[in-house]
């Protein structure tokens, strides 16, 4: 069930309504919300649900025996616990996320036929995320950060959360589950805030990334056809795209979690806004960012043994960051690219210059080159392999760059710029601050509503990020 | 929370009382699918021939020709949708001697097209409305619906076919110096694919032909699978291995099927609407002799 669908929108004022019906009975509330999420989960597919209670079990069955091990000092049973919670865990993960990927590479070197070794099994919408959190659980338990919790149904409530199950935001144990753990209140206020956010979010969504795909889509599917003016607007409406679409979704979760009294972790913020890459880094997917920080980075050595370690570290983690996104050498090539990038800037001592600094008009053309350079990193993530990204960019730098590009709806695309410069507009004008940017009026409500309305027809389609 | 919902209900009736008002003005004004559907639905037990199939089919195949023919085919109609059209209208169908499957080279590609299921759900029954999606309602394609609305109000008709469900009106696309375009390129691009990673979508297309051939020999009613004439230039550039598959694959519908693969049948582009897609004169005489060479191969 995607955030996007007539579905959810029956299905979330039904658990709404429901969930603060149970107020005052906080287990009810929390039960509730298990069942909910299963419900909102298997809507996709209910045979994957087995997957996620089984690894709701394990990760809190596992918590409780690593912090009962500590308890009594038995600090190798503790660590037994935690390498088998996080093997299995991770192992699921690679089974479906990644054997056919690396199968199927081993067999090219090998100069092999992959075929019959090759699994092809579907891979659960979601399961990157959820593992990522539960891992973070039981790292935090193990280095005693935070208590594991006793209750079953808390700790469910927490893993399986429907608004960031499938596509975040990766919470973590020290937000959440105290969160579940305490009496919630219905408070007008923060439920009007909450569904703001998720207007803005499906305005994001809806107007923004959706009617990019009708321009991109067409040409990315006929690229050795197209001059390089379509390629290009392709490439620059695809970063459009991608954000309007990862960060409309993290709205629309944050947003939905505030109707239930929940707060959620921000996500984005206006990572295009970033002056270089190193800062475009503190401000995107935000939450997966400070995981692959503290629990691969830092415990690398993170940058305290010299320069040359460091950069090791931060090639390691954005390699792990790009294979994070999908089984695919384009995603490595996209981790990569992007150390590249974060490395000229940690060769020259610059990747903290921007740290809780707002950008200023002065600085736009800072901004437009860090735009430039990740719209390049993006012609990675969107193709399907790195040969065809190459082709992509070749055909982008010739003769034809200046050609009218044939075949555009050009009253459309001079919609989706105003629609796009609004969000931009709107987004410069709150980027201090995290709430939908939007002014608190019904006529603007009203715009937007329709605006979704008017473009959502029958182009809608799935989040990027759930395939991941 | 009363205030709260309050305040949404006040906030959202407008917008809902909109929204029904323009459902029941879309779902109220004829089209292809309603026209076709109510055919079905009253002319049933009549039709001895009758032709499924996408665009090639409703473009192509020219009824007039026919004896008691129907074409029930429209654009983008996947096999699936085939399948399911002969399974509902089969048992109606006390007269029929024929089904004709006309196909192209994407035919074996075409899962089903999701935007046009809301006209088979609509207007066909085909689908069931539940659970809800944005395909049970034509108000949540809000452009589309008031486009409709505005030009059943200018020219009072928007239906596309003719009486016996053939398309009217289809010019394709005419480039800048206002010369029809026959898109050879850009459909054969489109069109080709390779075996091995479309693999799951033929298994699925080919499934559904079997159906269709399962439901004709069931009824015995003969199965006409034609595979449609093309531009030289167009099958060109098309993989020779997707060629041969498909052709291979429609052969072993033979002997339950006829199988006619009339691809290389003599065609200009000014016989063309595109590379793929023959004219309304050109149909008649191409289905003229489709169905002489049918009566020669069955008698």
């Amino acid at each position: 069930m995607a955030f996007n669908s007539l579905t959810f929108a029956f299905f979330l004022p039904v658990v709404f309504a429901v969930y603060w019906q149970l107020q005052g009975h906080l287990r009810w509330q929390n039960a509730f919300v298990v069942l909910a999420s299963y419900v909102f989960y298997g809507w996709w597919d209910w045979r994957f649900l087995g997957l996620i209670v089984f690894s709701s079990l394990l990760t809190w069955g596992t918590g409780l025996l690593i912090a009962n091990a500590l308890r009594t000092q038995n600090n190798k049973l503790a660590k037994l616990w935690f390498i088998g919670t996080i093997t299995i865990n991770l192992g699921i993960l690679c089974i479906f996320k990644y054997y056919d990927f690396f199968v199927s590479s081993l067999c090219t070197l090998l100069q092999i036929d992959a075929t019959k070794h090759l699994l092809h099994l579907v891979l659960p919408v979601g399961i990157s995320f959820y593992t990522f959190q539960g891992i973070s659980y039981s790292v935090d338990v193990y280095r005693r950060n935070i208590l594991p919790t006793n209750n079953l149904l808390t700790f469910c409530a927490f893993l399986t959360f429907f608004p960031q199950l499938v596509a975040g935001p990766i919470e973590r144990a020290t937000n959440l589950l105290p969160q579940f753990d305490s009496p919630r209140r219905f408070h007008y206020q923060e439920a009007v805030e909450g569904l703001r956010r998720i207007l803005w979010g499906l305005f994001k969504k809806v107007v923004i990334a959706d009617t990019c795909a009708t321009f991109i889509n067409p040409v990315w599917d006929t690229y050795s056809h197209q001059p390089a003016s379509a390629l290009i607007l392709a490439a620059l409406l695809f970063s459009i795209q991608i954000y309007g679409d990862f960060s409309g979704y993290s709205d629309i979760a944050i947003g939905t979690a505030r109707l239930f009294g929940i707060k959620l972790r921000e996500n984005f913020r206006t990572p295009y806004f970033s002056r270089d890459v190193a800062e475009f880094w503190q401000r995107w997917h935000i939450s997966l960012n400070t995981w692959f920080v503290d629990y691969v980075y830092i415990p690398l050595g993170g940058s305290r043994n010299g320069k040359a370690r460091t950069i090791s570290n931060t090639f390691v983690v954005f390699l792990l960051s790009g294979l994070w996104h999908g089984a695919e050498w384009s995603f490595v090539g996209w981790g990569l690219y992007h150390a590249l990038l974060f490395m000229i800037l940690l060769i020259t001592n610059r990747t903290h210059r921007y740290r809780n600094e707002v950008a200023t008009y002065t600085q736009i053309p800072q901004i437009v080159l860090t735009f430039i350079l990740l719209t390049m990193g993006w012609i990675l993530f969107r193709a399907p392999d790195i040969e065809t990204a190459w082709e992509f960019v070749y055909s982008m730098c010739n003769s034809t760059i200046f050609s009218i590009p044939q075949g555009i709806h050009f009253t459309r695309l001079v919609c989706l710029l105003m629609c796009i410069f609004a969000m931009v507009f709107f987004e410069w004008r709150n980027r201090t601050k995290n709430e939908a940017p939007i002014p608190h009026s019904f006529i603007v409500y009203y715009v937007i509503v329709f605006a979704i309305w008017w473009f959502s027809g029958r182009a809608s389609s799935d989040f990027i990020y759930f395939q991941f | 929370m009363r205030k709260l919902v309050t305040k949404l209900i006040l906030f959202f009736l407008p917008l809902i009382v909109f929204a029904v008002g323009v459902e029941i003005v879309v779902e109220n004004i004829p089209n292809s699918y309603s026209y076709k559907s109510n055919y079905m639905t009253s002319h049933a037990a009549d039709i001895k021939t009758l032709v499924l199939g996408s665009s090639n089919a409703y473009d192509g195949i020219c009824p007039y020709e026919l004896p008691n023919c129907f074409n029930l085919a429209n654009s983008g109609q996947a096999l699936e949708d085939d399948y399911r059209l002969l399974s509902m209208y089969i048992d109606s169908m006390d007269s029929l001697k024929m089904v004709i499957l006309p196909l192209g080279y994407h035919s074996l590609l075409s899962s089903q097209t999701m935007p046009r299921r809301l006209y088979y759900t609509v207007y066909m029954h085909l689908y069931s409305r539940w659970p809800l999606s944005q395909y049970s309602f034509e108000a949540y394609d809000m452009q589309n619906a008031l486009r409709k609305i505005k030009e059943y109000i200018l020219t009072g008709d928007i239906t596309r076919c003719d009486s016996l469900g053939q398309r009217l009106y289809y010019e394709g696309t005419v480039d800048e110096n206002g010369k029809r375009d026959m898109q050879i390129d850009f459909l054969s691009h489109h069109d080709s694919f390779e075996i091995t990673k479309k693999r799951d979508v033929i298994d699925s297309c080919a499934n559904y032909l079997h159906l269709i051939d399962s439901i004709c020999q069931r009824y015995n009613v003969r199965l006409v699978i034609v595979q449609m004439p093309v531009l030289s230039q167009y099958k060109a550039q098309l993989p020779v291995e997707q060629i041969m598959i498909q052709d291979s694959l429609l052969r072993s519908f033979t002997p339950s099927a006829i199988y006619i693969n009339a691809s290389e049948w003599p065609l200009s582009s000014k016989d063309c609407y595109n590379a793929t897609h023959i004219s309304d004169a050109t149909s008649i005489s191409f289905t003229k002799e489709l169905y002489e060479y049918i009566i020669r191969l069955t008698h």
